[in-house]
């Protein structure tokens, strides 16, 4: 479909595990992936989840227990880091308390043995790429947080590794800074074209920077599609609800021929795809895909509504029929004049609706 | 007003407040006084322009000081000392640093026993290890000398510096040394251009206390010195037939440049705590 997937892969997993002395839960459970040339690549899930442990195998810190790791197409078992065309940005950084700016953007050249005045040049254009020209003399404790973090950039990026590594870089910064590192880690990554492995826990930062995303769990992919695939398709209960807002409800899937009809209790009907399995499934909708309704629009129900909370660009209202509470997200005028214990009609978009697998 | 209140019963204090207060003042006074007026009295007695250790003041005199040089015993145990202790702080320097780095990147269970036996000959009593260490060499056929005297101080020292190195490097953040090596640096350029340069403070400041340890150790030393004395033992010797001023004089002497290395250790070791700070993020605006 898009560009990207006709490249070839830079690093490959293949059914790699890691498992710690003194534990049988798996901290990365036979995990297959490819992440090709070029693509900026998102591992997103909550702590624990094994995403921390793929990209220390990456970068050669831990050995998978099982499986293979390739770089290149090449098997990288048992070679360390430094002699792995891989960099990492560290949650903290990790620039050297001791070197100026200057020196710890020159240190990957000078293990390369690039040539001092090279050396100099090139750290002083990476410098310039994240805007740090100016600090080069100073030392990491004199920078800000936000300072810190392109320097640890300028770093990884300087020896142009084939991959870059990136462990919740942004993790330690305040909002506002988050959202504009964001855009510079995504220009930064097209004007280098090296691919970019992100490490990170919050999905909105995934949405908006990645190609793709690897959905994990407890060691497990749970889902690996772009940002759209995962928002819109999530397969599985935990993508559902880990990404983004949704309502879950168990439904009957009835064939109707040209299409299906997911019966899912208290009067709420779902029109689906044909094709999709008849029997019990569960039903995921997004708020948003939950809308507002005149009376007697096709699909409506009737619900109560419980509560209208204000978000400021929308509204969720949150309705009840009989046993089932769902959550609408308006944007629209009309949920501003809803009010707690109106009578009001939800419809759920066809589009919006999505069986997972549980 | 409530708070007037509060304030107003300080300022008025009741005679047996202050007599409390004045008793809790004189006890703090006796102790440090029991424990510093030693120190001052030698220290005067340096200056006392008598051969008696006593007082009346006598006068004020330097020909105590003026005396050390001309002693050649004397002289010849404080060269002794120094050559000792230089030559047991720069091999515990290097062997210390070195143990430190090579149990700190051990994890086993090995590595953890072998951290644990460190401490051992720092707390044994050095009676015993004297003692054992005397017998060790003499099986060996060691001549008591410069050579036992350095390996029996190199016994304390080396711990000392293992130790405390080890404990800044556990301090250190282990992502440095990973990041050194994910930007290419093999094990020895890691170690030396990232993961010394931020533990030197630590060596510095183990060879100084090693320094003072050595220079006035009597215990361990008494027990391996062959026919030249160090100072501290000379000193001891001279004290049974009623020593003369001029010891006090160098007692002073080496009391103060004690005293300033072990300032000048604990300022650079407490200093060295904070630069942990360095690379921790704090969000601050770009």
């Amino acid at each position: 479909m898009s560009a990207t997937q006709q490249r070839a892969a830079v690093v490959s997993l293949d059914d790699v595990t890691k498992g710690y002395p003194g534990t049988d839960t798996k901290a990365v459970d036979r995990v297959s992936l490819d992440i090709r040339e070029g693509e900026f690549f998102s591992l997103l899930g909550p702590s624990g989840s094994g995403k921390t442990s793929t990209l220390r195998m990456i970068a050669g810190f831990e050995e998978p227990t099982q499986g293979r790791v390739l770089l290149d197409g090449l098997d990288v078992s048992g070679l360390p880091p430094y002699h792995r065309d891989v960099n990492t940005v560290f949650q903290n950084y990790a620039l050297f308390p001791h070197m100026t700016i200057q020196r710890n953007v020159e240190f990957p050249m000078r293990m390369k043995g690039v040539p001092s005045r090279e050396a100099g040049a090139r750290s002083t254009e990476a410098l310039e790429s994240v805007e740090m020209a100016e600090y080069g003399g100073r030392l990491p404790h004199q920078l800000s947080g936000g300072q810190r973090q392109r320097v640890a950039l300028a770093r990884a990026l300087v020896g142009r590794p084939r991959v870059l590594l990136l462990d919740e870089p942004l993790g330690a910064l305040d909002l506002r800074l988050r959202q504009q590192m964001q855009l510079v880690l995504k220009r930064l990554q097209r004007e280098v074209g090296i691919s970019f492995v992100y490490v990170t826990h919050d999905q909105g930062e995934a949405l908006s920077m990645s190609d793709r995303i690897a959905v994990m769990n407890k060691g497990r992919v749970e889902q690996l599609g772009s940002p759209a695939e995962i928002y819109h398709r999530p397969s599985t209960r935990f993508v559902a609800s880990f990404i983004g807002r949704s309502n879950l409800l168990p439904c009957a899937v009835e064939a109707l021929g040209d299409s299906s009809l997911a019966h899912c209790g208290d009067g709420i009907t779902v029109m689906l795809p044909a094709g999709t399995p008849a029997g019990q499934a569960l039903l995921s909708v997004r708020y948003e895909s939950v809308a507002l309704t005149e009376g007697g629009a096709s699909g409506g129900f009737p619900v109560t509504v419980d509560e209208v909370v204000f978000l400021g660009d929308a509204v969720e209202i949150i309705g009840r029929t009989g046993a089932t509470v769902l959550v609408a997200r308006t944007g629209g005028q009309r949920g501003l004049r809803v009010q707690r214990g109106d009578s009001v009609e939800f419809a759920i978009h066809p589009t919006g609706a999505v069986i997972l697998r549980d | 007003m409530s708070e007037t209140s509060v304030v107003r019963p300080v300022h008025r204090r009741s005679p047996a407040a202050i007599l409390g207060r004045g008793a809790s003042w004189a006890g703090f006074g006796a102790v440090y006084l029991f424990l510093y007026a030693p120190l001052v009295a030698i220290t005067v007695f340096a200056f006392n322009d008598s051969t008696i250790q006593a007082l009346p003041w006598a006068g004020f005199t330097t020909r105590w000081f003026e005396a050390i040089p001309k002693d050649r015993l004397l002289i010849s145990a404080l060269v002794f000392s120094f050559t000792v202790a230089i030559a047991a702080v720069a091999i515990a320097s290097l062997l210390g640093t070195w143990f430190a780095f090579a149990l700190h990147e051990r994890t086993g269970r090995v590595a953890r026993a072998a951290r644990g036996l460190m401490v051992v000959p720092v707390v044994v009593p050095g009676m015993v290890l004297g003692l054992s260490l005397a017998i060790t060499f003499r099986s060996l056929g060691l001549t008591p000398g410069y050579a036992t005297v350095v390996l029996g101080h190199l016994v304390f020292d080396v711990p000392v510096v293992t130790l405390l190195v080890l404990s800044r490097l556990q301090r250190l953040d282990p992502s440095q040394a990973q990041a050194a090596m994910d930007l290419g640096a093999g094990p020895w350029r890691t170690r030396i251009l990232v993961v010394l340069p931020q533990v030197r403070t630590a060596i510095l400041a183990a060879a100084l206390l090693t320094f003072t340890l050595s220079f006035d150790e009597v215990i361990v030393t008494f027990f391996l010195v062959g026919a030249q004395q160090t100072l501290p033992i000379f000193i001891w010797s001279q004290t049974r037939f009623g020593f003369t001023p001029e010891i006090n004089a160098v007692v002073t002497i080496i009391g103060l440049v004690s005293m300033v290395l072990i300032v000048v250790a604990t300022r650079v070791i407490t200093r060295d705590i904070e630069p942990d700070n360095y690379d921790r993020p704090d969000g601050g605006g770009a």
